[in-house]
């Protein structure tokens, strides 16, 4: 990618120590009650051996308040609760989560997605391993329990993001088996999904963390993955580990949508010059 | 070795999808990397040996075509198409200064090969052609085509056994004394299905004849007949019962397995694979005596229509084949009178016919074109070395 001047800004690296916590896991969530009960039950698990070091930071976006207490009664003491002042939304709700406690990696999973065990613990294996990657992000799968037919249940929702040569960017492999060899192939996508995903806290403070002028949300992950490139860090994705996105389920029950065409529109104005055609190399 | 192939791939159901998967998967079994540029495929999940990237139009096809030459830098190009959207392509090519072997695979459909088309594709570097008789209207016009020999998967397209056929034909409320005709045929003017519907009602016409009849098509295809209008305008409505084409393959089967008999009144065929399907799975084939069927079923392996007149095909050059209804209807009742006596006189033959026609004989022509254009080529490329040293 072509290292001239962009649009973004790069922040100087904070003062502070990064505290040894490894992980800090940020779940942003608006209302979306239903399913998040179920990811949270699944982080201990899925962070495995990294969880007595990692902190679990929920960011509430202006839920409804009654729902909120009830939900949050019986919870352990190591989730955190914050609020946002004003409906923020995805960027908004996870750049709060993330500032909150300076762990060594940033975990993002929304309140839709549930991680198996030892997944996140492999994306950090990774990292750790590995310190040219920037951003990691998981092989996640429609949910078992989905009878939708355009989400097949237990298949492919997320292996990384792509551009046909149509110039759009698209969920590769959307709706193959999740034991299909071409989808098991760990490898540098073009982008992931903001679903689930994670990140070096210093890279995510050098580019700002998610750019808030996507508004609700929607093409900021997109945005995320160019500027870790930009960087010159790997966006990884990594099928070893896996969850269920139960996708849009926390936008049916709010009833809201995302600017998706003005977000793309923005996107393509950042990052329009450094878009190529790579699916004809992973198909 | 780098190939690179563009066809019509759409996975739902398409004639050149028949030809290639087979015709790929011999050729990376024997240690090609392929790159299929795939019309009309929709990115849905596939096993096959090789790569497919969708294309929604010939514009995205031209442009991966363009970016494929260039960036993966294949050794030869080999299209799957028919002769006017492959002369597009070349130009397209030219115009575009892409410069790489070029191997066509094509049918003929009618007959003569116009000489346009002929000068046209004598700018391959090789032609195949998947019919003999479209291999010797090439020949005739000049055209060095080969014979690229289609095969057929006679595992898959197996004969069924009573049993199967019992359970196939009761599930769909066919009785045993019923006879059932057979036709998949896309709802289009070549395929001639108003000529079909028109011997089924002769056919009809005998009262105590028991049957039915079974048509796979488009029913709704725009350019189509309204095939439920003409059924009940011929008084057959009752007989007629239509599927929508692009079914699982198991699905396919079923019919063809529950069926006594397939008919096809096409004014021409490029090579017409359900008539070798059928053969595969032992149906009687009657057939339109013209193009690409006179080769399946003459002498012995079927019942050739001879045609009532023949015409040029209003939107182009090549000879149109009208199936005589009178014959069509007495070929069919001799196939109907047979079956009640249980003799299946050509089944024999047909089999025979489809077992000789492996797939390996295929993909060995292509591989060896390939690697004899490749050939020629580098050693063109020698030559000139040579001769600008001098």
């Amino acid at each position: 990618m072509s290292k001239r001047k962009r649009n973004i800004t790069l922040i100087k690296s904070p003062r502070y120590k990064i505290d040894p916590l490894i992980c800090n896991v940020v779940t942003p969530f608006h209302n979306g009650f239903g399913f998040f009960k179920a990811t949270l039950d699944s982080i201990p698990d899925a962070l495995g051996k990294y969880y007595p070091k990692s902190s679990v930071v929920l960011v509430d976006d202006q839920s409804d308040p009654a729902k909120l207490e009830e939900f949050y009664k019986g919870f352990p003491e190591k989730y955190k609760l914050l609020h946002t002042k004003k409906r923020s939304g995805y960027p908004g709700g996870c750049n709060l989560g993330a500032g909150y406690i300076k762990g060594k990696y940033i975990a993002i999973i929304t309140s839709d997605v549930v991680m198996k065990p030892g997944s996140v613990e492999k994306l950090i294996d990774d990292m750790e391993t590995d310190e040219s990657i920037g951003i990691i992000g998981p092989k996640l799968l429609f949910p078992e329990s989905s009878s939708d037919p355009i989400r097949p249940a237990g298949k492919i929702q997320h292996a990384g993001l792509e551009m046909n040569i149509g110039a759009n960017i698209y969920h590769i492999f959307s709706g193959w088996s999740a034991d299909h060899p071409k989808v098991n192939i760990k490898r540098e996508p073009l982008a992931l999904t903001g679903a689930m995903l994670l990140i070096r806290r210093t890279d995510w403070e050098k580019v700002g963390g998610f750019f808030i002028g996507y508004g609700k949300g929607t093409w900021e992950d997109v945005d995320l993955c160019f500027s870790i490139r930009y960087l010159g860090h790997k966006v990884v994705y990594e099928p070893e580990a896996v969850g269920y996105h139960y996708v849009g389920a926390t936008v049916l029950e709010g009833k809201e949508g995302f600017d998706l065409k003005g977000n793309e529109s923005l996107f393509r104005m950042r990052w329009g010059q450094g878009l190529i055609w790579t699916d004809w190399q992973i198909l | 070795m780098k190939l690179l192939y563009l066809s019509d791939a759409d996975l739902r159901g398409s004639g050149y999808l028949n030809l290639s998967v087979p015709l790929l998967t011999g050729l990376a079994s024997r240690g090609y990397e392929i790159k299929e540029i795939g019309l009309g495929y929709d990115g849905r999940e596939h096993n096959y040996p090789f790569s497919i990237l969708p294309a929604a139009n010939f514009s995205e096809s031209n442009t991966q075509l363009y970016n494929l030459i260039h960036l993966w830098k294949p050794d030869i190009l080999c299209v799957s198409l028919d002769i006017p959207l492959q002369i597009n392509i070349m130009r397209f090519m030219l115009n575009n200064k892409c410069q790489i072997p070029y191997v066509g695979i094509f049918p003929i459909e009618g007959d003569p090969l116009c000489m346009t088309w002929a000068m046209q594709i004598m700018g391959m570097q090789a032609q195949l052609c998947i019919s003999q008789f479209g291999t010797e209207e090439c020949n005739k016009a000049g055209v060095p085509a080969k014979h690229l020999q289609i095969g057929v998967d006679t595992v898959s397209w197996k004969m069924p056994t009573e049993s199967e056929r019992k359970v196939i034909r009761e599930s769909m409320g066919i009785e045993p004394n019923e006879f059932v005709i057979l036709c998949v045929a896309d709802n289009q003017e070549r395929k001639n299905l108003s000529r079909t519907f028109e011997i089924i009602q002769k056919f009809a016409e005998d009262k105590y004849k028991k049957f039915k009849f079974w048509l796979i098509t488009r029913e709704h295809n725009s350019s189509g007949y309204e095939l439920r209008d003409y059924a009940g305008e011929l008084g057959i409505n009752d007989q007629v019962w239509i599927f929508e084409r692009g079914m699982p393959f198991k699905d396919l089967w079923s019919f063809y397995a529950g069926a006594d008999c397939f008919l096809l009144t096409s004014k021409s065929e490029g090579l017409g694979m359900p008539v070798l399907e059928a053969m595969s799975v032992g149906l009687p084939v009657i057939g339109t005596d013209c193009t690409g069927i006179h080769e399946h079923l003459y002498p012995d392996k079927g019942y050739l229509i001879s045609p009532e007149y023949v015409m040029r095909d209003p939107w182009g050059n090549s000879r149109r084949y009208m199936a005589s209804v009178k014959i069509g209807e007495s070929l069919l009742s001799k196939v109907y009178f047979d079956w009640l006596k249980g003799n299946f006189p050509v089944q024999e033959a047909a089999r025979k016919y489809v077992e000789e026609r492996s797939w390996n004989i295929a993909v060995e022509t292509l591989d060896n074109t390939i690697r004899r254009v490749l050939d020629e080529q580098a050693k063109a490329k020698h030559y000139a070395n040579q001769i600008a040293t001098l």
